[in-house]
């Protein structure tokens, strides 16, 4: 029989509340037993939370799952809606419209990928969109939602989704789940964080009250003020503001006249871009720009201007600086959220990084000696996740054709990391792309960004380009057809919202 | 733009050679010429090849137009679960088998619950179980049958596989020739001619050079080490349904049961093999892709073939050749990735291979103090490190080997993990238990029931042979 695990870590005090903090107390209270570790959360009704990640990305739908969240009793909690995909206007040229969809554009022949059989077509003259072969697009441009069947000779089986929700909501969700299975939760503004004086690591954490909280081992989700991570620990920033160069939004919400969009839309503007994320009882607008080229008030008025409704409330300044720790876990603290790090949402990243970061935790839990051997895999994890999504949120802003403003020149011209010159300049020579392993985003998705943003192969792939084109012709409208008529069977995503998860408070 | 890929040369002899040859045959547009130009004066050295395939290349081999029926009926090639390795270090032995992925019981997957008891992991295995009593079955679909977790290789005859592949691929767009090298003829670097030593020229717009590790197409590469090789072959050995390989202290020998025949590999340092075959350097090129020259095969890299390796490699650059065949004279972008992906595959290969060589205690012989005079790089001290700390598996951008590989062998080499899962304490040490004694259970009551592997062999072949009316 092997040997109990030595030195245990009997106490996790997470400090701060908001989506990555209750994410995390409430991962922590569905894998740890209470008797075994004590989870305590600090959070301040005096700090605002920043409500990062209103829509997100399939994999919500896993850690939901891993928590035993019903679904629909969360939808109707967050008065969240389904997402399947984001439509991006005006990137690469002013005007361009195209939907970067979850799940599958089309399906791969003759073991060639499908947007071979596309491109090819497309140079004969077919004029529809990629995206048209994608059964989530096409449902989201007809305000249409239906769950994915499990069957795989249906095309219906290949949707894929997310959603939308409001954060501050979802926190609250998570709070009730978490509390409910021992976390304790503590009111109080942290004045002071006492440390070991030979390791440094973190001991207490002094509250206004004057009541010191211990623990073994702590969560540092203090957002953007990283106290913990940054203040207390001094962990260093690596700033990638040269390659992300917004640094501010402007956020509001305004009511929702329109039919119930089932994505989310990114559109363009001057200095940086916009975002329209439908709830089930308002929609979030916010407009993401570079100081170095529009001025705050600026930013506002093109917020404003582009709100299909008046603002329910004074639009909110969020600062940032994008990049991420040069450690995410330090001594006994681990950073999640925004103290661990900020990449725009323009792929809905945010909750998807706090996920992973409270994943990785657990897959490498360790023993109270806290070794270094799992802090360093937990590092290396973690920064490879920030790379990758980094280099997939560049693309968007390099792959442009804009001249029309100084922001847009910029992007065109910079220099990117080179693991993104490689794949842009793969993709121009002949279509291809190579993911790296564990990359979050896929080749569609890859695809989706670069044909949306008019990259364009210079040679389609020979044997596709050897076919004769009313082989792959019948091929590509016998695709377009199965999912036409599937989507024609939908209900409107409002009609099944209000069947499947209405919230009280649409109703109200 | 540049130009469009119209001719492809493939230079070489050998196993690497008609493997390209099929693939390139099978695969290019019909408007891309392909000439096989089969060199003289090479020396054979496939078995450094290693005589095992992993898994994947049941899929390999279809695509290169050989199904396993045709594979068991016109070569000697047989099944394997994997490698036996015996008086490893002078003292380890265990079965590096083939496994799909472990058990996951209560989100705790099952190498844990065996660091927790401290059990011997191969009783989990039911390759390695099955291997080690020579008994051989396919693996059937149902998830619950503990078979259907094993995966199984092939060993073969290089040459054996050599001649199918030559016989089978036939296209009227390739063309063959024979003869002996004389030099290449390039212009702003990049060749447009190849020159034999009768003055025949033959020009091309790309060169896949599959001839050896001396090419004599391109600079040898930088020799890590050498070592001189003998195969030689014996009557059948009944039983035997895994690779064995047995260490020495100058080296090591493999045998693999073929259908009829036992075919012996010895490896070793120079001096240590009386009458050997062939010296081969151990190496590789840094750019295999340079211009319009592609090295590939031991052209490109020679590893030990102390497991499957040499076969992964080569199968997976010649599908990487496949999903980058250049579409224009300008292949500077095919060449930066294939050499990467190239370059990460190897390296990753390595870290397998120089694992093996991290003992303690390990012999002071000549061939151990060469393979280990330089220290372990960097990747893999960590993939060590994790797994001794808690059993946890560290693993790099798409490696070769995965992580059931990695598991097999860090507890065949002894690497027992400090700590174990802590969720494993959620459970009651008898629930722990009752797992594996089940799973043991399960393995032992269906090995029994699995024919000898020399047996199972013969009945297919007859099965085949009636069903292809043979």
């Amino acid at each position: 029989m092997a040997s109990s695990q030595g030195k245990k870590i009997r106490s996790i005090v997470v400090l701060g509340g908001g989506s990555a903090g209750w994410m995390t107390a409430a991962t922590l209270s569905r894998m740890l037993k209470p008797e075994d570790v004590k989870v305590t959360l600090i959070e301040s009704e005096q700090i605002g939370t920043v409500g990062v990640g209103e829509a997100t990305i399939p994999d919500i739908i896993n850690f939901n799952a891993m928590l035993g969240i019903d679904e629909r009793e969360f939808m109707a909690a967050t008065n969240a809606t389904f997402k399947l995909g984001i439509e991006f206007n005006n990137w690469g040229k002013r005007g361009d419209s195209y939907m970067h969809p979850f799940g599958l554009q089309g399906a791969d022949m003759m073991g060639i990928d499908f947007h071979q059989f596309w491109l090819y077509s497309h140079q004969q003259g077919n004029s529809k969109p990629i995206w048209k072969y994608s059964i989530s697009a096409e449902a989201a441009y007809d305000n249409k939602f239906v769950l994915p069947v499990n069957d795989n000779r249906s095309v219906v089986s290949q949707i894929r989704y997310a959603y939308h929700f409001d954060a501050t909501l979802y926190a609250r969700f998570l709070r009730k789940y978490a509390e409910e299975r021992g976390v304790v939760r503590v009111e109080g503004k942290v004045v002071d964080v006492g440390q070991n004086d030979q390791t440094g690591y973190i001991e207490t954490l002094k509250l206004g009250s004057g009541e010191e909280i211990e623990g073994d081992f702590f969560f540092d989700c203090t957002g953007f003020r990283a106290m913990l991570m940054g203040k207390t620990l001094g962990v260093k920033f690596d700033d990638w503001g040269h390659w992300l160069p917004c640094n501010a939004a402007q956020t509001a919400a305004c009511k929702d006249t329109g039919p119930l969009k089932p994505y989310t839309v990114a559109t363009a503007k001057d200095a940086g871009w916009q975002w329209r994320i439908p709830t089930q009882t308002r929609v979030g607008n916010g407009h993401i720009y570079s100081q170095n080229f529009m001025s705050d008030d600026e930013a506002v008025d093109i917020l404003v201007k582009d709100m299909e409704n008046k603002p329910m409330n004074d639009p909110r300044l969020i600062r940032f600086r994008t990049g991420c720790q040069k450690s995410f876990w330090e001594k006994n603290c681990i950073a999640v959220g925004l103290s661990a790090g900020f990449l725009e949402p323009l792929e809905s990243t945010s909750l998807y990084l706090i996920q992973v970061g409270i994943s990785r935790f657990i897959a490498l839990y360790p023993d109270g000696n806290l070794s270094s051997v799992v802090r360093e895999e937990y590092n290396r994890q973690i920064r490879q996740l920030f790379v990758q999504v980094r280099d997939f949120i560049i693309l968007h802003y390099k792959a442009t054709q804009r001249t029309d403003t100084e922001f847009w020149e910029y992007c065109r011209n910079m220099s990117v990391p080179d693991s993104l010159k490689d794949k842009m300049d793969l993709f121009r020579a002949g279509g291809r792309v190579f993911r790296y392993e564990d990359d979050l985003f896929g080749k569609t998705s890859w695809i989706a960004v670069l044909l949306g943003q008019n990259v364009f192969p210079e040679v389609v792939d020979p044997i596709v380009s050897d076919l004769p084109i009313a082989q792959v012709e019948r091929s590509l409208a016998s695709m377009t057809k199965s999912i036409g008529d599937a989507v024609l069977k939908m209900p409107t995503h409002k009609e099944f919202i209000g069947q499947y998860c209405p919230s009280p408070m649409a109703k109200a | 733009m540049s130009a469009p890929i119209k001719s492809v040369l493939v230079c070489g002899s050998g196993l690497a050679y008609e493997m390209t040859l099929a693939a390139l045959s099978l695969n290019l547009p019909g408007d891309i010429q392909i000439t096989a130009l089969q060199l003289g004066g090479l020396v054979n050295r496939d078995s450094f090849y290693g005589h095992l395939t992993a898994p994947s290349a049941y899929n390999f081999f279809l695509s290169l137009g050989l199904d396993e029926p045709n594979l068991i009926l016109n070569s000697q090639t047989n099944f394997s679960f994997g490698t036996a390795y015996e008086s490893w270090a002078g003292h380890l032995n265990w079965t590096q088998c083939f496994h799909q992925p472990f058990p996951v019981w209560d989100n705790i997957a099952m190498h844990q619950y065996a660091v927790h008891m401290k059990a011997p992991f191969s009783a989990f295995l039911i390759n390695s179980v099955a291997g080690l009593n020579g008994r051989f079955a396919h693996p059937p679909h149902d998830k619950n049958n503990p078979l259907s977790r094993a995966e199984y290789g092939y060993v073969f005859d290089p040459d054996d596989i050599t001649a199918l592949l030559r016989s089978a691929t036939t296209s009227a767009r390739l063309v063959r020739q024979s003869g002996v090298f004389s030099k290449l003829l390039s212009k702003n670097g990049t060749h447009y001619s190849l020159e034999l030593d009768d003055g025949t020229l033959i020009e091309t717009d790309f060169i896949v050079d599959c001839s050896g590790y001396d090419s004599p197409l391109s600079e040898n590469f930088e020799l890590g080490a050498t070592r001189i090789a003998k195969t030689n072959k014996e009557a059948v050995t009944p039983g035997i349904s895994l690779k064995h390989i047995k260490a020495n202290p100058m080296g090591w020998e493999s045998v693999v049961r073929l259908q009829r025949e036992n075919l012996h590999l010895s490896v070793g340092l120079e001096g240590s093999i009386s009458d050997p075959d062939y010296v081969v350097g151990i190496g590789r090129k840094l750019s295999p892709w340079k211009s319009n020259y592609l090295a590939l095969g031991h052209a490109a890299c020679v590893v030990e073939p102390l497991t499957p390796a040499p076969m992964m490699l080569l199968q997976r650059d010649i599908e990487r050749l496949l999903s980058l065949f250049p579409v224009s004279s300008d292949m500077t972008v095919e060449a930066k990735e294939y050499n990467r992906l190239s370059g990460n595959d190897l390296e990753h290969c390595q870290l397998f291979q120089r694992s093996m060589f991290e003992i303690k205690n390990a012999p002071k012989s000549a061939y151990w103090n060469q393979v280990t005079n330089t220290p372990a790089p960097k990747k893999l001290e960590r993939k060590i490190e994790q797994f001794l700390s808690r059993g946890y598996v560290t693993m790099y951008d798409l490696e070769p080997f995965h992580a059931e590989d990695w598991i097999i062998q860090h507890f065949g080499l002894g690497r027992q993990p400090e700590r174990y899962d802590i969720y494993l304490d959620q459970l009651s040490e008898k629930q722990i238990s009752q797992r594996l004694g089940q799973l043991s259970a399960n393995i032992n009551s269906m090995v029994q029931k699995m024919p000898p592997g020399d047996r199972y062999v013969q009945n297919f072949r007859r099965y085949l042979e009636k069903k292809h009316g043979v």
